[in-house]
């Protein structure tokens, strides 16, 4: 019906068109068929040849509706409508004696079952050119080969065709049954000219690709596309591929083609099988992201001996259903798992779903290391006990539990049950240099320095000439305070890798610390002869150049206050005017200062050096570059550096930086907490770029990091700026700033009512020097402000006990992100739920400033990052 | 990550040797200027079984739910383990195809 109303739509427009004459109408046709609309050229040329019978073009045209027709019918061929191209080529030989008959007619026809039509041209003989000629006789050839008897008696008796069938035929049957001499015999029977000749290359290469595959590529890359044998060599192509691209030419083969090129791969039957079965999963479209684990699984059951029973049951231990809980029921079949097996899938599904309060994930492992020892599967396995030290190394290897800047000593943390399982997988495999080196870094940080010296010892025994055990030795020498120790060692590491800067750097290290603590010691000789030592092991090394310029700051300070005062500091000023007017030269100075804890006032007293200011951008940005320099190499700095810095800073003009200048200048102010200059520097930036998330995040971090809260307008911006973060795509800044806001929720972190699981009862809220109640009653204040906005506590009662929620929280005004937050859990909770945690939050807010039930002693904290609560609503940033 | 045994084509007990040679073979295969995707997938399950420690750990605790094309990785990996111990002629001459299948696609079938 919709193509009926379409014609009679589009009729009144062929109506209204023009009438054209022939010549423009052939012209039209003739357009039509140059750019392949031949369906179009087809319908303008037959029109014409009706219409216009009697002109003197019709030879032409006719000519040219069936090179429309010849086009036409190859369009059908590729598209597999064979009968249909079969029809469009009948159509063009009825066009008259003039259209020539055409080669591909015949051979579809012979394809399609009869040949009569490509014998007739056969017969022609002298009158079919070579190439005609030889594509003729391959296709009648791959005819009989397929087994077209009637077509052999229709040939003559000497034909070639006829005459070579019987060696081709007997050559495939040799060939299926691998007898090489009787295949070798039938081949000598084809001779070059025969119309058998592609088939005869073709069975070469198959033979070739079983002992050179590259060369049997190359035999069939020789075999052109439209050959009679192109079906053939296409099988073959494809099972020479390699294993992935071989299976994924499975998908897109026909079915006897895929058989085929799997059979001359050497695939069983099964093979094919597995990978249609297996193919039929992918089809699937719910198993476009993962495939069905129910349906691999049965799969590996049926096709257990094909895949080796090990393997299938090694795999299906990883298809079963995860177990998200300890409690959760045990997915079917459980019972028929070893020990070992149940131990492993709860560890995985653990390491999957680990959280605080379901599975305990190094308990788990620590049971699987059991039962490795115990198992009688693993007795007698030579791998056993690598296979134990493994499993206890797992929990650490997994999580990275021991890769702290702070590691936790108490007992039942988690990096100290690492530890525990650490010391212990070295007595099933001692010969794992890593973990010693875990176990030393751990300890060292964790200042526990003789057991990080016990492990070293038994390091160094089996690895003396390790550069990695002999850098930990250095830092555990370091940390230690054994400074002679460790400029040994690092000499020992030298020796061994001579250009190794970073132990010249670390050398330089020691030798410094060792000359701080003799200035703590007012032994300005000895520091003085450290640092010469010091200057010894940068001399040489590249890439030192900014540690050789500071120690000769410091030689020029440690002369000035320890050997000749005028003489010191004319040599420090001096190295100071090479510097140039700005600050660049006073801030290296500074930062060389504190490589031996020097006092910057008492120094710079010493040198006389008046009071100054950034003034530059590129005095600026040097200063920049060389904090983060300072930074890369140092750890500590003192209070009177950032003083002095901070002074410096101040008034820089920082709108004269760039935006990727100035994120980073914010970036490096950050990291040295230096808050007051990255405060300017982020409101500057702003000013050119408001509403920026990174600037947003610096511009509110910097602000609250010492002192002071958020109003609910600057936690509103911080939330707005989330979300542009997270709209930007920009997952570190808004990571940042989701923390800075878990940070500051309204009243520091209340504790929801019911909700103190990590206090105390014991706690006394005087001894706690964070705990300020007058900062908690304001928190409550603010809290209540928060939640009753515009209503006030009572209404904002009644208004939730008789209004719907929405309702409700709109009319107090309360901040959208709290509003919405709201809405989010009653979704997911429901409303009486949110309902009932307002009323409680807001009586205890109330309550405590009435002067009743405190909250909890961690609510005065500032900084510390509230407990997760699966009840918190303040959760959400 | 597909199985890495089944990348390089080793036995979960092949040993150091098995698997430097295994690897070399497979950058050989897939040079990284020519096959850039197939040799970071060699070379990352390389990595993952270098030492006989990251064998055994792999074996036993680090498995991941085999891909589809695992499976038959698995399935040809055990056939050219069977193929290459000494195989009848006949057993040789089973594994060659009918040659109904040739005539059929000779026939025109896909």
């Amino acid at each position: 019906m919709a193509k009926k109303r379409k014609k009679q739509a589009n009729r009144p427009v062929a109506k209204a068109r023009a009438p054209q004459t022939p010549e423009a109408r052939e012209a039209e046709a003739l357009q039509a068929l140059e750019a392949g609309r031949y369906r179009d050229a087809i319908t303008g040329l037959k029109a014409l040849l009706k219409d216009d019978a009697a002109s003197e073009r019709s030879g032409a045209r006719r000519l040219a509706l069936a090179e429309a027709y010849a086009g036409r019918a190859r369009e059908l061929s590729t598209k597999g409508m064979l009968k249909e191209a079969l029809v469009i080529w009948e159509n063009r030989a009825a066009l008259g004696p003039e259209v020539p008959p055409a080669l591909e007619h015949s051979l579809l026809c012979l394809r399609l079952g009869d040949h009569e039509p490509l014998l007739r041209q056969w017969s022609r003989g002298e009158a079919l050119s070579r190439a005609e000629r030889e594509r003729i006789g391959e296709q009648l050839a791959a005819a009989v080969l397929g087994g077209d008897e009637s077509l052999l008696e229709r040939l003559d008796a000497d034909d070639l065709v006829r005459r070579h069938a019987e060696p081709a035929r007997a050559a495939l049957a040799a060939y299926c049954a691998n007898e090489a001499e009787a295949l070798e015999a039938a081949l000598a029977q084809l001779p070059f000219r025969s119309p058998y000749r592609t088939w005869v290359s073709l069975l070469k290469a198959l033979i070739r690709a079983e002992h050179d595959p590259q060369a049997a590529r190359e035999m069939l890359k020789r075999i052109d596309d439209n050959s009679a044998f192109a079906p053939l060599r296409r099988a073959a192509e494809m099972a020479l591929l390699e294993d992935a691209a071989f299976i994924s030419a499975l998908e897109h083969a026909g079915p006897r083609q895929a058989e085929l090129a799997s059979r001359l791969r050497g695939w069983a039957p099964q093979q094919l099988e597995l990978a249609r079965n297996l193919a039929a999963i992918e089809a699937n479209p719910s198993a476009a992201k993962a495939p069905n684990h129910q349906a691999l699984q049965r799969i590996l059951q049926r096709y257990r001996d094909l895949l080796g029973a090990d393997w299938v049951q090694q795999v299906s231990l990883r298809l079963l259903p995860p177990i998200k809980e300890p409690w959760d029921p045990r997915p079917k079949g459980w019972n028929v798992l070893s020990e070992l097996q149940q131990g492993l899938v709860e560890a995985w599904s653990a390491e999957a779903h680990h959280s605080p309060y379901g599975w305990d994930l190094p308990e788990l492992w620590e049971q699987v290391a059991e039962l490795l020892e115990s198992d009688h599967s693993m007795v007698d396995q030579p791998h056993r006990s690598l296979a134990v030290a493994l499993a206890l190394r797992r929990f650490d290897a997994h999580f990275k539990v021991l890769e702290t800047d702070d590691p936790d000593d108490d007992p039942d943390s988690p990096e100290l049950i690492a530890v525990e399982q650490l010391e212990r997988s070295l007595e099933w495999d001692p010969d794992h240099r890593e973990t010693y080196l875990r176990l030393m870094s751990w300890y060292r940080k964790a200042k526990r320095l003789k057991d990080a010296r016990r492990v070293l010892s038994v390091a160094q025994m089996r690895w003396p000439r390790d550069m990695a055990v002999l850098e930990a030795g250095m830092q555990i020498a370091l940390a230690n305070n054994a400074f002679k120790k460790a400029a040994g060692l690092a000499q020992q590491m030298l020796k061994i890798d001579p250009i190794n800067s970073g132990v010249r750097q670390q050398l330089v290290k020691a030798h410094l610390q060792h000359a701080a603590k003799q200035v703590r010691s007012h032994r300005g000789d000895l520091a003085i002869k450290e640092l010469s030592e010091a200057r010894n092991w940068v001399g040489r090394g590249s890439g030192l150049d900014s540690l050789r310029g500071r120690l000769t700051w410091l030689d020029g300070v440690l002369h000035m206050i320890y050997v000749d005062r005028d003489a010191g500091r004319a040599r420090v000023l001096e190295q100071l005017e090479g510097w140039g007017e700005g600050m660049v030269g006073r801030v290296d100075l500074m930062l060389a200062l504190e490589l031996l804890a020097l006092r910057q006032e008492y120094v710079a007293k010493l040198l006389d050096l008046k009071p100054g200011k950034v003034r530059d951008r590129a005095d600026l940005l040097a200063i920049l570059a060389q904090l983060r320099d300072f930074l890369d190499q140092s750890e500590r700095y003192s209070q009177g550096l950032v003083d002095r810095i901070a002074a410096l800073l101040k008034g820089a003009p920082w709108k004269q930086l760039e935006r990727p200048e100035l994120e980073q200048a914010c970036e490096t102010l950050r990291r040295l907490r230096f808050q007051a200059a990255r405060q300017a520097a982020a409101q500057a930036a702003l000013k050119r770029w408001p509403h920026t998330p990174v600037f947003e995040y610096h511009l509110y971090d910097s602000k609250f990091a010492e002192r002071g809260e958020p109003n609910a307008k600057e936690l509103e911006r911080m939330q707005q700026a989330l979300e542009r973060a997270l709209a930007a795509g920009d997952e570190r800044v808004a990571n940042q700033l989701r923390e800075l806001l878990q940070l500051f929720l309204p009243f520091r972190g209340l504790p929801m009512p019911g909700f103190g699981p990590d206090l105390d009862d014991d706690f006394d809220d005087d001894l706690d020097p964070l705990f300020d109640s007058d900062l908690n009653d304001a928190a409550s204040a603010e809290l209540v402000a928060a939640l009753t906005g515009a209503l006030g506590l009572d209404r904002l009662l009644d208004a939730l006990r008789s209004k719907p929620l929405k309702q409700a929280l709109e009319e107090t005004n309360m901040p959208k992100f709290l509003r919405d937050h709201f809405l989010t859990l009653a979704q997911e909770e429901g409303e009486d739920f949110v309902v009932e945690i307002l009323e409680d939050m807001v009586l205890s807010a109330g309550a405590s400033l009435d002067g009743g039930p405190q909250p909890g002693p961690n609510s005065g904290k500032r900084k510390s990052k509230p407990k997760k609560n699966p009840f918190n609503p303040f959760n959400f940033f | 990550m597909p199985d890495p045994f089944l990348i390089l084509g080793i036995e979960p007990d092949a040993d150091d040797a098995a698997v430097e040679a295994a690897y070399r073979s497979a950058i050989k295969r897939c040079p990284p200027d020519r096959e850039p995707v197939a040799f970071q997938a060699v070379r990352e399950a390389y990595e993952r079984l270098r030492t006989r420690r990251d064998r055994i750990g792999y074996r036993l605790f680090d498995t991941e739910p085999p891909q589809p094309i695992d499976l038959l990785r698995r399935a040809e990996a055990n056939r050219r383990a069977s193929a290459s111990a000494e195989e009848s002629v006949t057993q040789r001459a089973n594994r060659r195809p009918d040659p109904e299948l040739f005539k059929a696609l000779l026939r025109g079938e896909h």
